[in-house]
């Protein structure tokens, strides 16, 4: 019964298969380097070609790129948080405590989530000093500056909708002040300097537009979860993208131009 | 209508000829577009405009400010009792009555009455207050909110009114 050819069919449709995902040989020429690396949808995100002075870390310190390793780090730990916790005012908190006493791996995940938050904006920071002492935001640079300030925004956004989300007191109060700071601003909040002037109130300023209220409740932990989990993750992403693509428009990530 | 060679765009490097014919079709094309953009672009606008757009709901489920503390005899004379869900302290020393702000005038934390002092501190940023709400210490730039307080005619209850707010002074002498 057995077929003799068996085994090489085997071979050959294993064969078949790899071939249609990696279309590219071992060849060890520039050529087929390059078609190896922009053939692949993961690999053609790196740049074909790397400089010399690109991979030496004593001039970028590679920030930016554990900033987005961390990001990453933070999607999938707070994609798992979000299958056990409930952004409901009589949830939230016990929410957050069973995560850390009865969900195996929950306290692990809770906690490099928190940790990575603010690891994040640590190398958001010193990627932004290593940026301006090295004069790379200089042209053609400029307009990634740009991006990366509205990336460090957004980096503080993140970690300030996140912070009200355990719904305990320390979030409560932090965002109570941080969102009374934000009353305060000109025009658009009703303690703002000339509030009056557009029949602002506290019903209807930029603070109740945040929270969803004049105080901080259900609207508002409702509000920071759809900001933290849906908005500024997608506003992110995007302008990661164009941030990214932005270093190779403007001659890589390092060296002179 | 058939297109001729005046009619298409000329982009030559030598920079002849450039130029091309307006014509009804370029017209409507970028009326039709203009208008489509710029009612797009007004619904946009109006739907995060601010007051009225949508992040304002017109409707939210918050505690009334108008509400009833009870009769004025329940509070003890000389004393101050915090009313944590409606974040007020109603003060009394003999006959007169207060309604405070539970809410530090700095940041916005909820102040505690200390007895031992006799004034209010804020744990976020340690501002002080006397018993009268008025500050003394720390950040907070400006005394307690002091709310309207009345006596109900009908049932003789006290009324506080969040909305309203009066002078450091006033006092409801019972």
């Amino acid at each position: 019964m057995k077929d003799p050819n068996s085994e090489k069919k085997f071979k050959d449709s294993v064969n078949d298969i790899w071939r249609s995902v990696f279309r590219h040989g071992y060849t060890d020429t520039p050529r087929n380097r390059v078609l190896q690396i922009i053939s692949n949808v993961w690999l053609h995100l790196h740049p074909a070609r790397v400089r010399e002075h690109g991979t030496k870390l004593r001039f970028t310190w590679c920030m930016g790129g554990i900033t987005f390793f961390i990001f990453l780090v933070e999607v999938i730990t707070g994609v798992l948080l979000m299958f056990y916790y409930t952004p409901d005012v009589n949830k939230a908190f016990a929410d957050t405590i069973d995560l850390m006493y009865t969900v195996p791996f929950g306290r692990l995940m809770r906690n490099v989530h928190r940790w990575g938050a603010h690891a994040m904006v640590i190398t958001v920071s010193v990627h932004m000093f290593r940026v301006f002492i090295t004069g790379s935001y200089k042209p053609p640079r400029r307009f990634n500056w740009v991006m990366g300030v509205f990336l460090l925004v957004i980096t503080f956004l993140l970690s300030f909708t996140g912070y009200l989300l355990p719904w305990d007191q320390l979030g409560y109060w932090a965002i109570t002040v941080g969102m009374n700071m934000g009353g305060a601003t000109p025009f658009l909040g009703h303690e703002g300097p000339f509030s009056q002037l557009l029949g602002i109130t506290a019903s209807n300023d930029i603070r109740f537009s945040l929270v969803g209220g004049t105080t901080i409740a259900a609207p508002a932990l409702l509000r920071a979860y759809v900001w933290h989990c849906v908005a500024i993750p997608v506003i992110a992403v995007a302008l990661m993208m164009v941030h990214f693509w932005r270093i190779r428009k403007d001659g890589g990530i390092s060296g002179r131009l | 209508m058939e297109t001729t060679d005046t009619d298409r765009c000329n982009t030559s490097e030598t920079g002849e000829n450039i130029w091309f014919t307006f014509t009804r079709r370029h017209f409507l094309s970028l009326a039709g577009w203009g208008l489509f953009f710029a009612a797009m672009g007004g619904y946009l606008v109006r739907f995060f405009w601010f007051k009225h757009g949508f992040f304002y709901p017109k409707v939210v489920f918050e505690l009334s400010p108008r509400f009833t503390v009870g009769e004025p005899k329940s509070f003890p004379e000389n004393s101050v009792t915090k009313l944590k869900s409606r974040m007020v302290f109603i003060v009394r020393d003999g006959d007169s009555f207060k309604a405070l702000s539970v809410v530090c005038t700095h940041l916005g934390c909820a102040v505690e009455f200390s007895k031992e002092k006799n004034i209010f501190e804020c744990p976020c940023h340690g501002s002080k207050y006397y018993r009268n709400g008025v500050n003394f210490a720390g950040p907070a730039p400006r005394p307690l909110a002091h709310f309207e307080m009345v006596i109900d005619p009908y049932s003789g209850r006290l009324v506080v009114d969040k909305s309203k707010t009066v002078s450091v002074e006033t006092e409801l002498v019972v």
